[in-house]
């Protein structure tokens, strides 16, 4: 379990991170989101040590990571494994070697046949057993992000710290790392924490998630949560425009948190309330798994009361929409 | 014109030439190679950041690169008689040559470091790694091509002060080039001995390429 309490965090005079509580589970998987320069990545970096801070404090397992003396923290550091943007692999070794290399930092000889196991064993998880010798230069993006995910997995972690691991890559090699980290989790019962700033990453694979804007945490909750009701602010995330609305008639926005599978609620209300109506949007996404989103009804004046009340007997959120 | 005499003295020449060559790129290498990692370590950026040795060390480096070779070779005499015991020859010549590329490996060893990926150092950091296991594991190891060719350099513009050589009886090519070629106007030797230091320099520059294919 990841605790974070009044986090606070000072480039000089900048605030990077500013009073930031948050709890991660174990066994989750946490998204982190928010426009570059949020500080979210400061705050992944603040979890595993590589950067300090200076107000509040950030509990791992119990461990307070800044009290932590050097000895400790590099152990600390070998249960959290890494992955970054840009792979950040060691050009001259192949394969092999780099998924080797945190072992030879734990001091642990990667040749033993144990070790030489789980190297290859994970190798093979991330489907590169034909590849071993190959050098990074030759690997594709989502191939260097397959071996950086084995060689953060080599020290067998309890939590893997994700660092805008898919920004760089196409949507389709995004799609295959997502269900990669998934199966991973799921297999090893790992903690997977996310920073990034791409929707489909938090739809697809993030059971909850914090919304930082300019050092502060805005928003905490299930994905579904913070992205089917936005807030002004993560509208503006989501680049959401003005609606166009219709102008006249009474517009009523429905939403399904939950599941989007009685959406034939609005036919039947047709039928049992003899309205009309137009339908002037949707907004229908894919919460692993679960649909969600909402819709704007537009309705006559005189048909409003009837319709609003019927939906108000719903379990659905309604709101009028001007 | 292009008679045998010509020829004897142009290779024994050429070999004070690589006695100077090798064994000043041999020694400036070794003892570069400690401020390029002091360099390294204390940068703003290091593993160990120290602004005043940083200053210091850096002023010092830039001080002697900037002292013409020539001069540079007169002042240190007294050392160059403390080590070798005589002021004056071949041997003796290595070691102002050395001193004269020492601060310049530092700097080309140190940019070779420089080179290195900070993702790497802060992915290494991630697993756990200590500074020394980042240093050899992670530095060393991702410049080495570099620092090859950081090396390579060193060699080529060594050829070019022990051209200089001549001042202090050293002799090697520069010397025949300027006493026979030159004040004795036999353009010959001018010819010979620059058409050897082009392949020369050729010559080393392509090896070091190619190893530097091999190893990056």
């Amino acid at each position: 379990m990841i605790e974070i309490r009044h986090l606070g965090k000072r480039f000089g005079d900048l605030t990077v991170l500013d009073d930031i509580s948050l709890t991660i589970r174990d066994g989750e998987i946490y998204g982190i989101i928010g426009q570059s320069g949020a500080g979210k990545s400061t705050l992944l970096r603040c979890i595993n040590g590589l950067e300090q801070y200076q107000t509040g404090s950030i509990q791992v397992d119990g461990q307070e990571v800044s009290a932590l003396d050097k000895a400790s923290l590099h152990a600390l550091q070998k249960q959290m494994g890494m992955i970054f943007q840009n792979f950040n692999l060691l050009s001259r070794l192949n394969v092999y070697d780099n998924v080797a290399l945190p072992m030879r930092f734990a001091g642990l000889n990667p040749k033993s046949p144990e070790n030489k196991a789980r190297i290859l064993e994970l190798i093979e998880l991330v489907g590169l057993s034909d590849k071993l010798k190959a050098r990074p230069r030759e690997l594709s993006g989502g191939q260097k992000q397959r071996v950086a995910i084995a060689r953060a997995l080599v020290l067998k972690p309890r939590i893997l710290l994700c660092d805008e691991a898919t920004s760089a890559l196409d949507p389709r090699i995004t799609q295959g790392i997502l269900s990669l980290l998934t199966q991973i989790r799921d297999e090893m019962n790992l903690t997977v924490v996310v920073v990034t700033h791409q929707m489909e990453v938090v739809k697809q694979i993030c059971e909850r998630v914090s919304f930082l804007k300019d050092s502060r945490l805005i928003q905490e909750g299930k994905p579904e949560e913070l992205f089917v009701m936005p807030n002004e602010d993560i509208s503006a995330f989501l680049g959401k425009t003005e609606e166009a609305l219709p102008a006249t008639g009474r517009n009523i926005r429905i939403y399904f948190t939950d599941n989007a599978e009685e959406i034939q609620l609005i036919s039947t209300m047709a039928r049992e309330l003899n309205v009309d109506f137009s339908i002037c949007r949707a907004d229908m996404t894919d919460f692993r798994g679960k649909v969600m989103g909402s819709l704007v009804l537009n309705v006559n004046e005189r048909d409003a009361g009837r319709v609003l009340d019927y939906l108000h007997a719903t379990d659905y959120i309604i709101r009028e929409d001007g | 014109m292009f008679d045998g005499q010509m020829w004897d003295t142009i290779l024994a020449a050429f070999g004070q030439t690589l006695t100077m060559v090798l064994w000043s790129t041999l020694f400036s290498v070794l003892l570069g190679f400690i401020p390029a990692v002091l360099l390294t370590l204390t940068a703003p950026d290091g593993l160990r950041p120290n602004k005043p040795v940083y200053s210091v060390l850096s002023f010092v480096v830039n001080v002697f690169r900037s002292f013409p070779f020539i001069i540079l070779m007169v002042l240190v005499i007294p050392l160059t008689r403390a080590i070798m015991g005589k002021a004056i020859g071949t041997r003796a010549a290595i070691v102002p040559l050395t001193i004269s590329a020492i601060p310049f490996v530092a700097r080309v060893i140190e940019s070779a470091f420089r080179e290195v990926d900070p993702g790497l150092i802060e992915a290494a950091r991630s697993f756990g790694a200590s500074d020394s296991q980042i240093f050899l594991r992670v530095y060393v190891k991702e410049a080495f091509p570099g620092i090859l060719s950081g090396i390579i350099l060193t060699m080529i513009s060594l050829v070019g002060y022990s051209a200089m050589g001549g001042a202090i009886g050293a002799g090697g090519l520069g010397d025949v080039a300027i006493r026979k070629g030159y004040q004795a106007y036999k353009i010959e030797y001018l010819v010979a001995t620059s058409a050897v230091l082009i392949v020369f320099v050729q010559l080393v520059q392509s090896i070091g390429n190619k190893l530097y294919n091999k190893l990056s």
